[in-house]
């Protein structure tokens, strides 16, 4: 027999397949933390996951109760006689409550440790096999406890202090999605599982009954558009959790990205606090209890794109998405950039027409994934013996001398109060792009404005370029984005060098 | 001993404990926001914290003194800490229902009845306006049936719509509820809206729409002719949350009419419920109104240093705008300072003596954050305009404190000190049509928080912003 603890959806479903693929001929037992789901929603849920009879128990571990007997909460100045402390309180909470001998099952999967049943296991040494977190998710351990301690900070330190969350010395093996790791990360322990490829390769004549399970229906979008779906995440393991913001980074990148598709919300299965059937009221929403590794499933034809901010939902849909649009967690802090990020894109296509070629980009100091998000967006050719362009934040970088590049794209950061140095090169054509965010009244976007220096030493594409503007309307931002620009003149490119210092 | 207890024998001795008055709601929920793992790790004296709040906000007098509630002096959005909207959702959506009433929570008036009458009565230039109106203000009757009355009597022919659209532009909309119903009806929670109020359905209707809120029946009383309570009493809803600032004749009474109760103590009272410095009962009001919905509606969780930016700093940078712009003005400062960014258009922020300017008389104000710099500028400046008047105001003699701890506001470094400035004038420009703030009411709220500025000025490194946390 063998026993699984799990405290996520994500979890739950890997579980469940990873029962049916590889221990289909064992009994199996579930153990689940009680805050899977909402009080009034419990009885329910075990009565229609115990009627499947996958599992040959299934319990939740209730943590609420717990929190009660396991004494102080532990911060991260705790001495370790206080985090022992806790950490027996929490082992005889768990020894009391479980009425198990664990030692009979012939093996012990753990999805997120740094709850009760985890603590027990991790103090006892008992050996187990960990489930990441979310897909791909032990790739990223700095943000996966950082999330940890947001949400419970005794947990966290208890987890650090045990050496949990995928670095034990007591886990036998880490199962985990390998195709969704972060470039260059490997794991000895690591045990490739993949919910997609256990139900398309392994389990395929399991799927109607796990469909009908999460009460997934097929989804068919009616018109021809291509689809573009985009993954919501849920706003506690954000690093601003506010739902404005949420909701700007949400509309912006479906302005940008998904203007051309039919666009279809997944929501996080947290993700019940934004209301997308307001800001987005053409949208198909799907049900956000249904895990996204099922969605390829249900469709009646590919996803053009899959789109994120920067949740980890998107691996499970790889497989079956032709373009995947996914930032890094920068986007969540500096959301507002973005913009600034955009008219370079643009400004660098405007460069591939006027140069009548492919651009080649090189990236310093600056977000590297955004821009390629969105030269891929624009359908901008890069090449790496195209037109030559630095591209950086970095004003230092304006005099920069190297023969093989053609031109400096220099992005300043949109707060004037921070206005850094700017020292021009003689002799250069400078072309000053400057962008303002105008939102309507109801929008969550306040004015902005976005300044970029485009260096060029190649004067037969200066004439060209010097009518670089338009005006991009965002609608569910409620916004438009004027761009506008300007050939310097040597008196103006004279006044930026004096830096206005005195001014 | 607590161990012992059941979680819901638990819950229930902290409803009990947590319900007896509006204050003793409000404070008690704030007293665990500050400290969620205080009530697990220190049960007892949380319990005993929880009975002192009972019978301290049930003493008449004496529940009304500002205890650690003194502006500029106490770090009030830690007194009045809320919970994050969508913690509190988890209320709302424990019913298929939900009513709220729409003055107080939802939208939040700058100015009380009888201050916005008087300004009506001065842009209608009519003497006695506001008396009449205010003697005919009933909110079971239409406007244009007061008005009918208003003009028989006053001899004029007023038409409503000039109130209505002061009335629009005298209503803040508070994202913290707005956010709260937007939750619930993604739940598909039904939204019914009641309002006490003489005004048409399209003034209500059109404010909503306009601010992307949803609803589900909007009650008017001056369509039924029935005060809230009664207008949701005819709903006949069996199962339903309750979303209100009015504690005592709105969620009491539908309480007992099987109401799950949601308090909102209304931001403007929680500015009310702290220690001001004297100020002007004018302004007081309309401070009272922006920085209660901008800093405390919850929507927010600012640092100490940015509430300290907005209720002190702010007024008085705003009251030096007011008073710089009946002349032109050079201000030491610079270009892309944050005090320039603010700056009218008889004001310019510049740090280089060289320019020239047409004017006869030029004001110059000196922040004090460079006085070598200042007396060159000064120089050079006087050496430029040969036979031009000039008046030179310091911003340490205007106060009669140290001000360095604005030094950074004409520089150009950034600080949440700044922010918090900076979202003061802008507030307070858009919600009160650019009222000015005389000097004195300023310099009164900069002199009760330079202390503290000046403390958390020295824990925070110019130029380092911490991340303000959002709700």
């Amino acid at each position: 027999m063998v026993l699984y603890h799990l405290s996520t959806t994500y979890q739950l479903l890997y579980c469940i397949v990873h029962r049916l693929a590889r221990h289909a001929d064992e009994e199996a037992g579930l153990l689940m933390v009680e805050y899977i789901r909402p009080e009034s929603e419990q009885k329910e849920f075990l009565k229609k996951l115990r009627d499947t009879g996958w599992f040959s128990f299934v319990r939740l571990v209730p943590e609420n109760q717990f929190k009660l007997k396991r004494g102080n909460a532990l911060t991260e100045e705790s001495s370790p006689q206080e985090i022992e402390a806790v950490i027996g309180n929490v082992c005889d909470c768990v020894k009391n409550w479980l009425n198990l001998d664990l030692f009979e099952f012939s093996r012990i999967y753990i999805g997120s440790d740094q709850w009760s049943f985890g603590i027990y296991c991790l103090a006892n040494k008992i050996p187990h096999v960990y489930i990441e977190d979310a897909s791909g998710m032990l790739s990223q351990r700095e943000r996966y406890m950082q999330i940890t301690k947001e949400i419970c900070l005794t947990n966290y330190v208890i987890s650090e202090y045990l050496h949990g969350a995928g670095t034990s010395e007591y886990e036998i093996a880490r199962l985990c999605d390998e195709r969704n790791f972060i470039n260059g990360f490997t794991d000895e322990k690591a045990e490739n599982f993949s919910i997609y490829d256990a139900l398309k390769y392994d389990i395929p004549e399991r799927v109607p009954k796990i469909l009908a399970f999460y009460d997934a229906s097929p989804i068919t979008v009616s018109d021809d558009s291509p689809v573009c779906m985009y993954m919501t995440q849920y706003l506690k393991s954000m690093a601003v959790k506010d739902l404005d913001v949420q909701e700007q980074i949400t509309t912006m990148l479906v302005d940008y990205f998904s203007s051309d598709c039919r666009l279809v919300i997944k929501p996080h299965p947290k993700d019940i606090w934004l209301n997308y059937r307001r800001i987005f009221p053409q949208a198909v929403i799907l049900p956000h209890r249904m895990n996204s590794e099922l969605i390829p499933f249900l469709f009646d034809k590919p996803v053009r794109r899959v789109l994120t901010a920067s949740s980890t939902s998107v691996g499970g849909m790889a497989p079956f998405a032709q373009e995947i649009y996914q930032f890094t967690t920068e986007i969540e802090t500096r959301h507002e950039h973005l913009h600034a990020i955009y008219v370079a894109a643009a400004l660098m296509k405007e460069v591939s027409r006027c140069a009548g070629g492919k651009v080649c980009p090189i990236y310093q100091q600056v977000n590297q994934i955004q821009l390629e998000n969105f030269l891929r967006a624009l359908e901008v050719d890069t090449t790496e013996d195209g037109w030559k362009i630095l591209v950086t934040e970095d004003p230092s970088l304006l005099s920069q001398e190297n023969e093989d590049v053609k031109g400096v794209l220099l992005i300043l950061d949109e707060t004037a109060a921070n206005r850094q140095k700017l020292s021009f090169p003689s002799g250069k054509t400078v072309l000053q792009v400057r962008a303002s965010l105008s939102p309507e009244e109801n929008s969550l976007f306040a004015e902005n404005e976005y300044a970029m220096y485009l260096l060029i030493n190649d004067s037969t594409i200066q004439k060209c370029i010097s009518s670089f503007a338009f005006v991009r309307i965002l609608p569910f931002s409620k916004a438009k984005l004027y761009v506008q620009s300007k050939i310097l003149s040597p008196q103006e490119i004279e006044e930026l060098n004096q830096n206005e210092e005195r001014e | 001993m607590v161990e012992r207890l059941s979680v819901d024998f638990v819950r229930k001795l902290f409803v009990m404990l947590t319900s007896g008055n509006a204050q003793i709601k409000f404070h008690t929920i704030c007293m665990q926001n500050r400290n969620r793992e205080k009530a697990a790790n220190r049960p007892f004296s949380f319990g005993m914290k929880l009975l002192g709040y009972n019978i301290w906000y049930r003493l008449p007098l004496i529940r009304d003194i500002p205890v650690g509630r003194k502006i500029g002096k106490d770090y009030l959005t830690r007194c009045y800490l809320r919970l994050p909207v969508e913690d509190l959702s988890s209320e709302i959506l424990e019913n298929p229902q939900a009513v709220c009433d729409v003055e107080q929570s939802l939208f939040l008036p700058i100015l009380s009845q009888t201050s916005f009458f008087e300004k009506l009565e001065k842009k209608l230039d009519c003497d006695g306006f506001a008396k009449v109106r205010r003697e005919y203000q009933d909110d079971t009757k239409p406007l244009e049936e007061i008005y009918q009355k208003l003009n028989q009597t006053l001899s004029t022919s007023f038409s409503c719509e000039t109130e209505l659209a002061m009335a629009r532009d005298n209503l803040i909309p508070n994202r913290y509820i707005m956010r709260l119903l937007d939750i619930a009806a993604y739940h598909d929670v039904k939204i019914h809206l009641v309002v006490n109020s003489s005004y048409p359905r399209g003034f209500y209707e059109e404010l909503l729409c306009r601010n992307n809120i949803g609803w589900d029946s909007l009650s008017l009383s001056c369509e039924s002719k029935k005060d809230k309570v009664q207008m949701v009493k005819e709903l006949g809803l069996q199962h339903f949350g309750v979303v209100s600032a009015d504690f005592k004749h709105f969620i009491r009474p539908l309480q007992k009419a099987g109401g799950r109760p949601i308090y909102y103590r209304a931001p403007v009272q929680l500015m009310k419920d702290a220690l001001h410095p004297g100020l002007s009962s004018e302004f007081k009001e309309q401070y009272d109104a922006v920085c209660g919905a901008k800093v405390f509606s919850g929507k927010k969780r600012p640092s100490f240093l940015y509430e300290l930016g907005y209720l002190c700093a702010g007024p008085l940078i705003y009251s030096l705008y007011s008073f710089l712009d009946a002349d032109f003005t050079v201000c030491y400062a610079g270009k892309y300072s944050a005090f320039a960014k603010m700056t009218g258009s008889h004001a310019v922020c510049i740090m280089n003596g060289e320019r020239h300017f047409p004017h006869q008389a030029i004001q110059v104000l000196d922040p004090g954050f460079d006085p070598e710099g200042f007396t060159v500028f000064l120089e050079k400046l006087k050496k430029n305009h040969p036979g031009v008047s000039f008046r030179v105001l310091s911003l340490s003699q205007i106060t009669s404190r140290d001000t360095h701890v604005l030094h950074s506001l004409f520089t150009e470094e950034r600080s949440e000190l700044n922010e918090g400035v900076h979202d003061f004038c802008r507030d307070y420009t858009k919600y009160t049509g650019m009222s000015s703030i005389s000097l004195q009411d300023g310099v009164r709220l900069y002199r009760c928080g330079q202390q503290n500025m000046e403390r958390e000025l020295l824990a925070v490194p110019t130029g380092k912003m911490q991340p303000a946390s959002s709700v």
